[in-house]
């Protein structure tokens, strides 16, 4: 009897165990929504408004709604959803930035064109 | 408790923990981890996103790897579907790295191609420079030539203009000599009757000095020709007169030419009673009347013929 109530009580805190894995507690995400935001005000800065709006917007959404997520507690869902806020910010970003160095191979492909164009107008008139 | 009892009791105790253990989901399909798979799969294969964004794709293949641990160990479709998210994002954010390193070569090499392009053009423009300096000096060169050139002619010009002047001074010196009067016609000397004797043809001694004066004029000046003219009064026969005039004139012609004039430039025209230029009606008239003159050409022979 003693040696099977301790195999029950095992198999009872086993039991205890999973319920308790499958709904672990999470603290509060400030740090992380304030590493979003950050991420956000980068990318905002890199001109991604004007290259990634698609982004940006996502970004922002998923940051407020993160922000609610945590004042109702629901801090495993704040910290998932300030997360992809932070990536979507990073991909903005990162958008922006290739655009604007595409733009400016553009720019500098046709000024020597320009340049070259002028400089042969010069040399064989 | 039987032993039944006990058996029982263990049995779903063991059935119980399956069940909760299972019940945080099994392996089933997830979309999204599939979809973030198949895209750093992609971008794993990619040599521009490897070469360029190494740490991008590692932090996206962690993403990946926690996602794909969580879906083995069964936990939530929730928390798979984030992870993979995050690992495509990530997988995104390394493309896009990959692409900027690209972008940022291209404008390296369009901004040294464009640093070429206005070498080559200064290049140019120097050496334009240099040979418009070239040219200019070049002018500049054959402007004092030429001034030089100028001046010298200008010296020259001159000079001539000088001698002219001097030239002219002395025809004048001269024609002041020989006591001629200017005319339309050209230089007149008249050589009055005091000169030939009453009726006669030959030149006086006394006529020599005006002659010599003539020849000596003629030898100065050699493209000058000389036309003789002679007139009388309006006594004697016309015919008398007319043969009178030529013979005066021819006497004249002969005396020039022995002082050195050839004959081939004395014209002469004997115009007896023609042409006179006072009255015959008073001895002074008739005096002015018998005359010859020598009419010196310009400096191309010409005469103006009388009329």
């Amino acid at each position: 009897m003693r040696t099977l109530s301790l195999l029950n009580m095992l198999l009872l805190l086993l039991v205890a165990g999973s319920l308790v894995g499958c709904a672990s507690k999470v603290p509060p995400p400030t740090q992380k929504l304030a590493l979003s935001e950050a991420a956000i005000n980068q990318a905002e800065a890199a001109g991604a408004i004007e290259f990634a709006p698609l982004e940006m917007r996502s970004s922002r959404e998923k940051l407020a709604q993160a922000r609610e997520a945590m004042s109702n507690e629901e801090n495993q869902k704040a910290l998932n959803l300030a997360e992809q806020a932070e990536v979507d910010a990073r991909l903005a970003e990162a958008k922006a930035r290739t655009a604007k160095a595409q733009k400016t191979v553009a720019v500098l492909q046709e000024s020597v064109q320009t340049l070259k164009k002028e400089f042969e107008r010069k040399a064989n008139p | 408790m039987n032993r039944n009892n006990r058996f029982v009791c263990s049995f779903a105790l063991v059935v119980l923990t399956s069940v909760l253990l299972a019940s945080c989901g099994p392996p089933t399909k997830n979309v999204d981890l599939e979809k973030a798979q198949a895209s750093f799969a992609a971008a794993k294969m990619d040599p521009v996103v490897v070469k360029n964004a190494a740490l991008g794709l590692q932090t996206a293949e962690t993403s990946l790897q926690t996602a794909e641990s969580l879906w083995k160990a069964d936990a939530k479709a929730e928390e798979v579907s984030h992870h993979a998210y995050l690992s495509l994002q990530r997988t995104a954010i390394a493309k896009e790295i990959a692409n900027q390193k690209v972008a940022e070569e291209s404008v390296e090499a369009a901004s040294s191609a464009r640093d070429r392009v206005l070498l080559e053009a200064r290049t140019y423009e120097a050496d334009e420079a240099t040979k418009s300096a070239e040219l200019a000096r070049r002018r500049a060169q054959e402007q004092s030539t030429l001034l030089a050139v100028k001046t010298v002619e200008s010296q020259q010009s001159a000079e001539a203009a000088l001698a002219a002047e001097a030239r002219a001074k002395k025809l004048e010196a001269e024609v002041a000599q020989l006591q001629a009067i200017k005319s339309e016609r050209g230089l007149v000397i008249t050589l009055g009757d005091v000169l030939f004797d009453t009726g006669q043809a030959e030149l006086k001694g006394s006529a020599m000095v005006t002659i010599s004066k003539v020849a000596n004029f003629m030898r100065t000046y050699p493209t000058r020709t000389l036309l003789v003219e002679g007139f009388t009064d309006s006594r004697g026969s016309e015919s008398y007169n007319l043969d009178l005039s030529e013979r005066r004139t021819n006497s004249v012609r002969s005396a020039l030419s022995a002082s050195g004039v050839d004959v081939a430039r004395i014209a002469v025209r004997g115009y007896g009673e023609s042409y006179s230029v006072a009255s015959n009606e008073t001895p002074v008239g008739r005096q002015l009347n018998r005359r010859v003159e020598v009419i010196i050409s310009d400096e191309e022979g010409r005469i103006v013929e009388r009329r």
